[in-house]
């Protein structure tokens, strides 16, 4: 299989589709409130924080 | 027409009516043009209908002056050395503006790649991180765990995505600054002893 610009452009579309889905559906886990995010948030494995 | 026969035609035409590096230099520009069109998704063909015809480009290039070159006088007269040597604090300060001028000009048209550089790494190492993490991030709550794999998927998508323009424009700016370097090169080094006519 070729991976050419615009095999490598699709890839990157589909990334980010696929994780916007999955953030989507992680935050609505939470029940869309972000409260829910803020035990053990400082710790340094974490990337998503609410302040 | 093809990129190869609109090159050859262009080549041996304008070997009648201008110099050989000015034939090749006139020739890489062609190319060049034909070959960021293509990069553009056009094919050969059509990428060699958008620019002018071979006889359009030689017909245009007749009109141009040439550049005669006359003998210039290599004697240094001590008068000149002397006059240089006092008037080196108002030549000296001029040459070192123009020189900072010019090293200004290629921070700023590199500007815009190196951003775009540092966007795609921080995109690509992001998201990466966030991406190897989200298993430990599971243990505080399986929402958070899933947010942030998503998140990290989309950053790294982005940083991908990022990457693939930086080296897509770094190309172009390459080929702008060799463009400013042949100028300023042309007008600092090769018009010295030389007449436009």
């Amino acid at each position: 299989m070729k991976i050419g610009k615009t095999f490598l452009t699709k890839l990157s579309v589909a990334f980010m589709v696929i994780g916007l889905c999955i953030s989507f559906i992680g935050y609505a886990i939470s029940g869309f409130d972000t409260e829910n995010y803020t035990d053990n948030q400082n710790s340094w494995y974490r990337v998503v924080r609410f302040e | 027409m093809n990129r190869i026969e609109f090159i050859k035609t262009l080549s041996s035409h304008l070997s009648y009516v201008m110099r050989p590096e000015e034939v090749r230099e006139l020739v890489d520009y062609y190319d060049e043009m034909i070959l960021d069109l293509m990069e553009e998704g056009m094919t050969e063909e059509q990428a060699v209908s958008q620019l002018d015809t071979p006889e359009q480009i030689i017909d245009s290039v007749k009109g141009t002056p040439l550049e005669w070159d006359l003998p210039v006088s290599k004697k240094f007269s001590p008068y000149l050395v002397m006059l240089l040597i006092l008037g080196f604090p108002l030549w000296g300060s001029l040459g070192l503006a123009g020189i900072l001028l010019v090293f200004s000009l290629y921070v700023v048209i590199w500007c815009i790649p190196v951003m775009t550089g540092a966007l795609a790494f921080a995109g690509v190492a992001g998201g990466l991180a966030s991406t190897i993490l989200s298993p430990l991030a599971l243990m505080d709550g399986f929402h958070i765990g899933f947010t942030q794999l998503g998140i990290g998927l989309m950053l790294f998508g982005a940083g991908l995505l990022i990457t693939l323009i930086t080296i897509s424009i770094s190309k172009r700016f390459v080929r702008y600054s060799q463009k400013t370097t042949n100028y300023f090169k042309e007008k600092v080094f090769h018009k010295r002893g030389a007449i436009s006519l």
